[in-house]
């Protein structure tokens, strides 16, 4: 039973019309419905024929993301999907087909088509001397073709030959690297992508749900870069198929595994090595992929005769496994799964852990060789746990969220110049936001677990118009529903608790829902240049209980409600996309506006852990960000990489916090460079440079003191009045390869690395502390954290 | 090259990386405010230690100036039944007449007359914690040379939920009267419940003879977040996180600074053993 109650049902139609949101949003809708009836009015010929297929790596077996096949004689071409599968509909007729992928040769095909053909490619990936350093990834132009703007894709080679801290490859501070893309902490997972909130972010890995990317306080990052084929960031412009998340979506694809032969591959590295396996399960059918790695400082710690030292621990590790199989050419089968812990403690006395985990089960099946599906299972999880057993009693403190999800998606190339994408999901999450078992003692605090169900369904039409001209025009509804037993508290406009409502096991009590239209349009200059525009509307029904910059392992998800209305952008985006030297260069600029409304701030001095009553410290408010983001990339030769820029801003404006008066973001940071460059000496040798630099994060300082006791307390006016120093970093690496011997198998690399290579003392944290010798006297300090730090590894293949 | 050689230069660096860790001192080129707004420091108990109240005014943060005393305010704290006026000593302290006895229930509202404003504030006085044993040892994380000790003890809080305390100690009678050194309590998780074990200080200097003492203070939930705030301004929400910028919030009006509390307090006095028998 769905019960609104009249309180929420009049605020929620005062809000649409008050506001005059409902009009602009129907509006909206109209334009969207409009172009996506009709873009499916589109006659097509009944001499058309249909080719599909799937691309992979010859050596491997892997199938290709995004490669593209064109044909010359019709100047029209294809892109793959997720899972290397293309389909395209042409007149009968001889053709010249070629297929491309950068990093791989080109492959060009003839076919005489006269019936619907099944085409599967297996592309050679270049060898060293023929690849220089390329970088695998896209068709060359595809920036410059495809509709989609603000993306930002990465492939493991990238992400492996970046100068990393410690050695250790990171996807997600790889990722920092690309406009758009802000880490306010050094040395964070956490990002704010166009000034969003770090919980904006929906980071799914093989499509599951993984809600805290961090190990070792955010260090690194729980992605394995030799488990990972893709990557891919959507900063704004999210497909209809994907929501949930306001600012971005990060989409990371596993490896298949060797669909060929048995193959091993790892790193010994300073903090942790890795070692990753994978074989055919039956061969050029399916395969699978094992991949772990472990950190081992607490290892040489327990060398130390100090037992202070001896008896700490802090390490993480992970799993990532994969296997898939193709049952026959219209159905192949995938199971993928993550698991990863990290671990802090001291003796027995006390023990920390967390971790995420993940299962994906997919179907793809095909209909036909124009209707290709994917069925998806998935459960995440996200768990940690507090153990104090210094005294008596023992404490115990557990909290855990997980989701199941299943997930049906269909991509229907519909005509020649017109695909269609369609599906929908529903989501089960469960949180536990904490519970405090006291051992002996009949004192457990408990806090009241969050049930929730989501739903979306969406169809996403991309259609040619002309020869300039494509538009992508999406539409997705999403669904929210808090399902009891639960107890509810009602607050007053002082955030003080007013009435306490108990709700029945399985009982709907509460429903949110929303309407989130996606269009795009790319027009086609000329051959190497184009202009973007998008539109999304999207909706956030979860979101992360923290008040901290850059996140802790403690943080808990938590609910939409009543009370809690969902969060909501709306972004507009423009872009213009060049490309010179036959694709070798890419360059791009584009400029972004967001509005964010239901925004969540919480009280100044609240407190987020083991909260009954978390909705008296929420506070609610507006949010806006507006920038300019300038990339010029070159992806092959000898030297490549990318020089990218960004200007932006993020407010935010919440009536009950800095006195109502707008405030910076916490991830307001106006100038953002980045500089990656890599060269490639020899066959042998390649060095790698990173330089960044961005203004300081916004933090707020004290303006004046005053005594209680023997203390001196600071008095704060203005939030994030002030900023961090100035951050730059210079990062240097040098990739030694093995002699390549033909009759040996073993390849072996060694990666010397240097981070922050000038030495610069960049302020990780800033403190104020009393002067020990001068009565009345602060000093301010900034916590370095990382001075000049080498690193080496040695990879290893065979 | 071999494996062991691999992990003596893993660990050369690591030792490298290790200690580059450190602190800056630095010119954060703060905008500091130089106006004077009355600050109350005014905790007062059932304890002969706390029948003052200091009034001060607020500093700009960082240029070491003293804080100026505030030496001409009418200070009065009305009682359940009397009313009571703190007489101006020195330095900005004013001192409770002979009488001031709070009790526990007993609802006071302090009210400070200064250059032509009123500043008002009220506290009730909660029950006290209870305090069953309290020891004193080795601090467990440090050389027990190094003559650095722990205070453990088996408390409880009372019946009623919402309770919060604080403990302060003083070695010798000198009492570390800084919220940095103070531990605080609330029975949220714990209500009504004897707590075995519990450590209430760590990291206390003293040498073997010398007196410890403990005293509880129940306190409001305003003071308890008040000095929970100033906590979080000093070590932040994690050891890496810079100060929260969280303001203090104090129950004074009128848009003074500082704190009205009256509390119920109690004092337990510890020995620091000698070296022989504390190693039992």
């Amino acid at each position: 039973m769905i019960n609104f109650g009249n309180k929420k049902r009049s605020r929620y139609f005062a809000d649409l019309f008050n506001k005059n949101h409902f009009r602009s949003r129907l509006m909206r809708t109209r334009i969207i419905l409009f172009f996506l009836v009709g873009l499916l009015f589109t006659a097509h010929s009944q001499n058309d024929v249909t080719i599909s297929g799937y691309v992979k790596d010859k050596d491997t077996g892997e199938t290709l993301i995004g490669a593209t096949l064109y044909i010359q004689e019709l100047q029209a071409g294809s892109v793959t999907n997720a899972y290397g599968f293309y389909s395209m509909t042409v007149p009968e007729g001889k053709y010249t087909i070629q297929y491309s992928y950068i990093g791989y040769q080109n492959q060009v095909i003839e076919v005489d088509l006269t019936g619907k053909q099944t085409i599967n490619i297996d592309l050679a990936p270049k060898s060293i001397e023929l690849n220089a350093v390329e970088i695998k990834g896209r068709a060359r132009d595809h920036n410059i073709k495809s509709t989609q703007m603000g993306m930002v894709q990465m492939d493991s080679k990238t992400l492996k030959n970046l100068p990393v801290l410690f050695g250790e490859s990171d996807l997600m501070k790889s990722i920092q690297m690309m406009p758009g893309v802000q880490s306010p902490v050094e040395g964070s997972s956490g990002f704010s992508v166009r000034g969003g909130a770090m919980d904006q972010n929906l980071i799914l890995l093989d499509e599951a749900t993984v809600y805290n990317p961090s190990h070792l306080m955010g260090f690194f990052s729980v992605f394995n870069a030799d488990a990972i084929k893709d990557v891919t960031l959507y900063k704004g412009d999210i497909p209809a198929s994907a929501g949930g998340r306001l600012s971005s979506l990060l989409d990371v694809r596993m490896r298949d595994g060797n669909k060929k032969e048995f193959q091993a591959e790892g790193g010994l590295g300073l903090i942790s090595s890795r070692l990753t396996l994978e074989a055919p399960i039956k061969k050029d059918k399916g395969s699978f992929i094992i991949s772990g790695r472990r950190t081992y400082a607490d290892m040489f710690l327990r060398l130390s005769s100090d037992s202070s030292i001896n008896q700490n621990k802090l390490y993480f590790y992970d799993l990532n496994a994969k296997a898939n199989y193709e049952i026959n050419s219209n159905n192949r089968v995938f199971l993928s799964g993550y698991f990863g812990k990290d671990a802090y403690g001291y003796a027995d006395d006390f023990g920390m852990n967390w971790g995420n985990a993940t299962l994906t089960a997919r179907w793809n099946h095909l209909f036909s060789e124009k209707l290709f599906s994917n069925l998806t299972l998935l459960y995440s999880k996200y768990n940690y746990q507090v153990e104090i057993n210094q005294g008596t009693p023992d404490y115990d403190w557990t909290s855990y969220l997980e989701n199941l999800s299943a997930k049906y998606d269909f991509t229907w190339y519909f005509s020649p110049s017109t695909t269609i994408r369609f599906g929908g999901q529903a989501i089960r999450h469960f949180i536990q936001p904490g519970r405090f078992e006291v051992s002996n003692q009949a004192s457990d605090y408990k806090v009241s677990d969050n049930k929730a169900m989501e739903y979306a369904t969406y169809v996403l039409a991309e259609r040619k118009i002309g020869d300039k001209l494509k538009i992508d025009a999406g539409l997705r509804f999403s669904a929210f529903q808090n399902i009891g037993k639960a107890t509810v508290y009602r607050i007053d406009d002082n955030f003080e608790v007013t009435d306490t409502v108990n709700y029945g096991k399985n009982n709907i009590y509460n429903t949110h829902t929303g309407l989130e239209p996606r269009l795009s349009a790319r027009y086609l200059v000329d051959e190497k240049n184009s202009l973007k525009a998008s539109y999304s509307h999207t909706y956030q029904y979860i979101q992360l209980a923290s008040n901290s910059t850059s996140g802790t392992p403690l943080d808990v998800w938590f609910p939409a409600s009543e009370y809690i209305q969902p969060q909501v952008c709306d972004q507009l985006s423009v872009g213009w996309f060049r490309n010179f030297d036959n694709n070798s260069y890419e360059a791009s600029v584009e400029t972004f506006y967001k509005w964010m409304d239901h925004q969540i701030d919480f009280e100044a001095n609240s407190n987020l852990m083991l909260n009954d009553q978390l909705e008296k410290e929420v506070r609610f408010g507006k949010a806006h960000s507006y920038g300019l983001e300038f990339l010029l990339r070159k992806n092959e030769g000898k030297l490549n990489g990318w020089i990218g820029y960004t200007w932006s801003r993020a407010w935010r404006n919440f009536p009950d916090i800095n006195n109502g008066k707008e405030y910076r973001a916490n991830y307001d940071i106006p100038h953002n460079l980045n500089i990656v460059l890599n060269y490639q000496l020899s066959k042998r040798v390649g060095i790698s440079s990173a330089w960044v630099y961005k203004t300081g994060a916004p933090i707020t300082y004290p303006s004046m003191r005053f005594r209680h006791g023997e203390s001196s307390l600071p008095i704060y006016t203005d939030k994030n009045n002030a900023r961090m120093p100035d951050y730059h970093r210079l990062d240097l690496s040098v990739i030694i390869k093995g002699k390549d011997k033909p009759e040996r198998k073993w390849e072996g690399e060694w990666h010397i690395g240097l981070y922050n290579a000038y030495n610069r003392a960049n302020a990780y944290s800033v403190q104020f502390e009393e002067d020990p010798d001068t009565p009345n006297k602060i000093n301010a300090y900034k916590m370095v954290m990382f001075r000049i730090v080498p690193s080496v590894t040695y990879n290893f293949k065979f | 090259m071999t494996l062991r050689k691999i992990l003596s230069l893993s660990t050369l660096i690591a030792i490298i990386a290790g200690t580059s860790c450190e602190r800056v001192q630095f010119d954060p080129d703060i905008d500091e405010l130089n106006e004077r707004l009355p600050v109350v420091d005014a905790v007062l108990g059932n304890h002969p230690d706390y029948k003052t109240i200091t009034l001060t005014r607020t500093a700009p943060y960082m240029d070491g100036t003293e804080v100026e005393k505030i030496e001409n305010a009418l200070v009065k704290v009305n009682g359940p039944s009397k009313s009571y006026i703190f007489d101006h000593q020195k330095d900005g302290i004013y001192q409770a007449p002979e009488n001031f006895a709070p009790v526990t229930g007993g609802t006071y509202n302090l009210s400070i007359e200064l250059e032509g404003q009123v500043y008002e504030a009220t506290s009730t006085m909660n029950p006290p914690v209870n305090i069953d044993t309290l020891l004193v040892d080795y601090d467990r994380w440090e050389d027990p040379q190094d003559h650095i000790y722990e205070v453990t003890g088996r408390v409880k809080d009372n019946e009623s939920e919402g309770e919060h305390f604080i403990f302060k100690y003083a070695v010798n009678e000198f009492l570390y009267d800084s919220t940095s050194v103070w531990s605080h309590y609330t029975d949220q998780l714990t209500n009504n419940t004897w707590l075995d074990d519990a450590i209430i200080f760590m990291n206390i200097e003293a040498q073997p003879g010398d007196t410890l003492d403990v005293f509880g203070l129940s306190i409001s939930e305003v003071y308890y977040d008040f000095i929970q705030a100033a906590e979080k301004n000093r070590i932040g929400h994690n050891p890496f996180s810079p100060p929260s910028g969280i303001p203090i919030t104090g129950n004074i009006s009128n848009g003074a600074l500082g704190i009205f509390q009256v509390s119920a307090i109690v004092q337990e006095r510890l020995f620091i053993p000698e070296e022989d028998e504390n190693r039992e």
